[in-house]
């Protein structure tokens, strides 16, 4: 009714009521008032990095910009809602927008999860060719004693779950050409078939990166069919599983549909002992406890329980003969605890956290073999792979 | 400081909104100086000296040329401060380019000025601003400006220090004197919701779409431009086009929006560009305040078309190479304006009256140079050289196929293109009479853009560069 009459008038009804200018006004002041009192975070889980703080004023940081740049960072970091503003950023992307990536990370079928690896870069091109060397060379000098292990990428064993035409990288060929070279001086364990074959099953998360406690048993079968070992037996253990793990993919794509994984895990009493690493083969003891840390299966980061994360040097007792050492990125982490159904002594190094070479601590420590354990991923842009080929720093100091 | 940052919209425009509304009226040009000034130093200090001698300089002459009645003191003055103010925009913008010329053509090996790598903060812009004043002082068009605070508050303004828009000072003038009404609530109103759609434009639209293009360049995860298909650089060319449009209209609009606000009504920088029927329409339409600057301060003042035809080309001539060469001190941009010389004296001596006739295929033509212009434009990015993306664009051969960006963009493409046509603009008209609509649309617009804006981690406006 009462439109007919306005329009009659030739005015303009609603649009000029200035409600709109409250709206924003109610908006934009309202939420900054809210965001000044609201509680300001040491760190954002769900992003797992730590969040600016206020950026303390100097007469430098003044003038040349710099804590003004701070200070904004400050403000983003801080903002009230941060992870709801995120959440929704990602779910508009994926419902209205029908996007099937976030944050270089690709949102595949069935809740599925994938690094974005659409081309190797140069700069890992380059990587990739010097840790061959440094596999390679390491391999030749103690022949006979070195596994090689490289992972394949879960978009390598479910291409089929990656979003439509998504145009990886070709890791396929990237890989044959790899184990061709490393095979002239060590063994290699290729898990391409036996995975693809095994696919039905969970070896992979789909929300984080790594594999499933399942695939790194499935490559552990094979890693003793190569070695003529007898399988830890699964049967004779009771595995733990921990529900509602989101990993890293999730926590970069923050994908609204997300299906959890669950994480499983066989508890052990076999002592794990954590090294300082002083010198090279100089260790002291730093903490003495079981393979898995219970604790961070309560946290965000689950995946950190095995071996209690990523640490430069440790050694494991294990219930077998001999000894093994495993060069290794976090992939190897749930694979370990296998090896003590078959190994004395199980001895541990992520070089990413080791700056030494390898040949005076296998030769001190008397490891009969080496495993070096690495996801394809990692293994392309790692830049610390080349310590394994790193020359002593001891004969100088000797001779 | 960017408008698309949570500091600037959640901590210094609301402060500087609400103090620029509470003091009285004589004290609003104050206030905005030192706002402007607080601005400005977000990007450090260092730069603040050049902008007040430049502002200092022009303010002289101004009052210089309008007091005197000596045509030589008017015009020593005129050309003092233009030539100043020149000099100071070749200096910081081309110097480093000249060293690597001549060093290229003579193999001198002179080193670069590393102090020149950051350009001073919004010179490109303020140095046009001071010139277009100092220009229309001396031809009458505008009375000098006797306070120097309003003088500075003009040139430094906040809105527009970053990337433009370049508007005169015979346009700010009125309501830079109005000591009373200088705000209203229509005003604020219509400044605020095109703040707002501004501020969509640019972090809903222009930064999703350009990934695409990255995704295709980028040197650390891109698939490389060598190993693209045809289709998908086209595809990839025509997101950078609407990405580009997006960034800068938005941004534009950004601007406007907040001078609205604040009681400023400023022209449009953009009107819809990519519906053009004709290169010509489409500078007509495309950063519209920079053409008018080129076409009031050195097209005109050359002759114009008032000199023959020779002269009237050679007088384009200059406008489209200085155009390529203000974009940025780079030989694409220079090919790139020579690019847009060559078509417009091409339609200006006899495709107009053909274009003018058709229906359909003015637009195509139109969007087909304008998106290959766009490749010229960014041929000086790391991971794109102009000669591989011509031979990708025009020889077709396979390669990544287009296949997952169609999927993976096309819903945000198709987006893209409707919003480059008045259909948003008709449809939000249409809902004037229902308020609660209204309402819902524009909360859930800016709830939208805070969520971008915090998703992202901020990324820069294409133009500030320039």
């Amino acid at each position: 009714m009462s439109r007919y009459i306005h329009r009659k008038a030739g005015r303009e009804p609603g649009a000029r009521s200035g409600s709109l200018a409250v709206l924003f006004i109610l908006m934009v002041a309202g939420f900054s008032i809210l965001n000044l009192f609201w509680p300001k975070r040491e760190m954002s889980d769900l992003e797992t990095r730590k969040l600016a703080q206020l950026p303390a004023p100097s007469a430098k940081t003044l003038l040349d910009g710099s804590w003004f740049q701070d200070f904004g960072t400050y403000m983003q970091d801080q903002i009230a809602f941060r992870d709801g503003w995120i959440d929704l950023e990602s779910g508009f992307n994926s419902l209205a927008l029908a996007k099937v990536e976030e944050s270089d990370i690709l949102l595949g079928k069935d809740g599925w999860m994938f690094t974005k690896l659409f081309d190797i870069p140069a700069s890992s091109q380059t990587q990739l060719d010097k840790n061959l060397d440094a596999v390679i060379n390491f391999a030749s000098r103690h022949p006979g004693k070195v596994t090689f292990l490289l992972a394949p990428s879960a978009s390598v064993i479910y291409p089929e779950m990656l979003p439509l035409g998504a145009p990886m990288a070709d890791e396929n060929a990237m890989l044959d050409d790899i184990f061709a070279q490393v095979s002239a001086a060590a063994d290699v364990i290729d898990l391409r078939e036996v995975f693809t074959q095994e696919k039905d099953r969970y070896l992979y998360y789909k929300t984080d990166h790594h594999w499933t406690t399942e695939g790194a048993y499935l490559a552990y079968e094979q890693f003793c069919a190569l070695k003529g070992l007898t399988p830890f037996d699964l049967a004779s253990h009771e595995a733990v599983a921990v529900p509602d793990f989101y990993g890293t993919h999730y926590s970069a794509a923050r994908r609204w549909d997300v299906q959890p994984d669950t994480i499983t895990y066989y508890p052990l009493d076999n002592p794990m002992t954590i090294y300082d690493i002083n010198g090279e083969t100089q260790y002291t003891e730093r903490v003495t406890e079981k393979m898995v840390n219970t604790e961070k299966l309560k946290t965000r980061d689950k995946y950190a329980a095995f071996l209690d994360g990523n640490n430069g040097y440790s050694v494991i007792e294990g219930n077998g003969e001999g000894s093994i050492l495993v060069v290794k990125d976090s992939y190897a982490n749930c694979f370990v605890p296998f090896l003590t159904a078959n190994y004395a002594k199980i001895g541990v190094v992520d070089l990413r956290n080791f700056s030494y070479g390898l040949d005076t601590t296998i030769e001190s420590e008397g490891y009969d073999e080496v495993l070096v354990l690495y996801n394809f991923q990692t293994f392309i842009s790692d830049k610390r792979v080349v310590y394994l080929d790193r020359p002593t720093t001891l004969t100088t100091e000797e001779g | 400081m960017l408008f698309n940052s949570v500091v600037f919209l959640f901590c210094f425009m609301p402060l500087a909104l609400g103090l620029y509304y509470l003091v009285p009226g004589r004290a609003k040009n104050a206030v905005l100086l030192l706002e402007s000034i607080l601005f400005y130093c977000w990007g450090g200090i260092t730069w603040l000296p050049l902008i007040f001698a430049l502002i200092a300089v022009n303010y002289i002459a101004g009052l210089l040329i309008q007091k005197s009645r000596a045509p030589g003191v008017r015009r020593a003055a005129l050309i003092a401060a233009v030539v100043l103010s020149a000099a100071a925009l070749v200096f910081f913008k081309y110097t480093n380019f000249l060293i690597d010329t001549i060093n290229q053509i003579s193999g001198a090996g002179l080193s670069s000025l590393s102090f020149l790598d950051v350009l001073p903060l919004g010179i490109s812009y303020y140095s046009f601003k001071l010139i277009s004043y100092i220009a229309d002082v001396y031809t009458h068009k505008s009375e000098a400006e006797r306070n120097p605070v309003t003088f500075a508050t003009y040139v430094i303004l906040y809105p527009q220090l970053i990337v433009g828009p370049i508007v005169r000072y015979r346009e700010l003038a009125p309501a830079l004197h109005k000591t009373s009404g200088r705000c209203s609530l229509r005003m604020f109103e219509d400044g605020a919701v095109m703040f707002v759609f501004g501020l969509a434009k640019k972090v809903i639209l222009a930064d999703s779409i350009g990934a695409l293009w990255q995704d295709i360049i980028s040197a650390t995860d891109g698939i490389g431009l060598a190993n693209a298909s045809t289709p998908l650089v086209w595809l990839g060319v025509l997101a950078y086009s609407l990405q580009l449009y997006f960034d800068f209209a938005g941004y534009s609009e950004m601007s406007n929006g907040l001078s609205l606000m604040m009681g400023f009504e400023c022209p449009a920088n953009f009107n819809l560009p990519y519906i053009s029927a004709s290169i010509t329409e489409f500078w007509r339409r495309w950063h519209i305040t920079l053409s008018q600057w080129f076409r009031d301060y050195i097209y005109i003042p050359l002759g114009g078309n008032r000199r023959g035809a020779a002269r009237q080309i050679l007088n384009m001539l200059a406008v489209w190479a200085l155009t390529g060469l203000w974009h940025g001190a780079n030989w694409n941009f220079i090919c790139w304006g020579l690019y847009y010389f060559i078509l417009l004296v091409i339609e200006k001596n006899f495709l107009l009256k053909h274009l003018k006739k058709g229906r359909i295929w003015p637009h195509i033509y139109t969007l087909f140079f304008v998106v290959l212009g766009w490749g010229i434009f960014t041929a000086n990015a790391a991971g794109a050289p102009l000669g591989l993306l011509m031979n990708r664009m025009f020889i077709p051969q396979g390669g990544v196929s287009a296949l997952y960006f169609v999927r993976n963009y096309g819903v945000l493409l198709v987006l893209g293109c409707l919003c480059s046509t008045p259909l948003p603009s008709w449809l939000w008209n249409k809902t004037k009479r229902i308020l609660p609509l209204r309402l819902v649309i524009f909360a859930a617009v800016s709830v939208l853009c805070v969520a971008f804006v915090v998703g992202a981690t901020g990324s820069a406006a294409l133009y500030a560069d320039f």
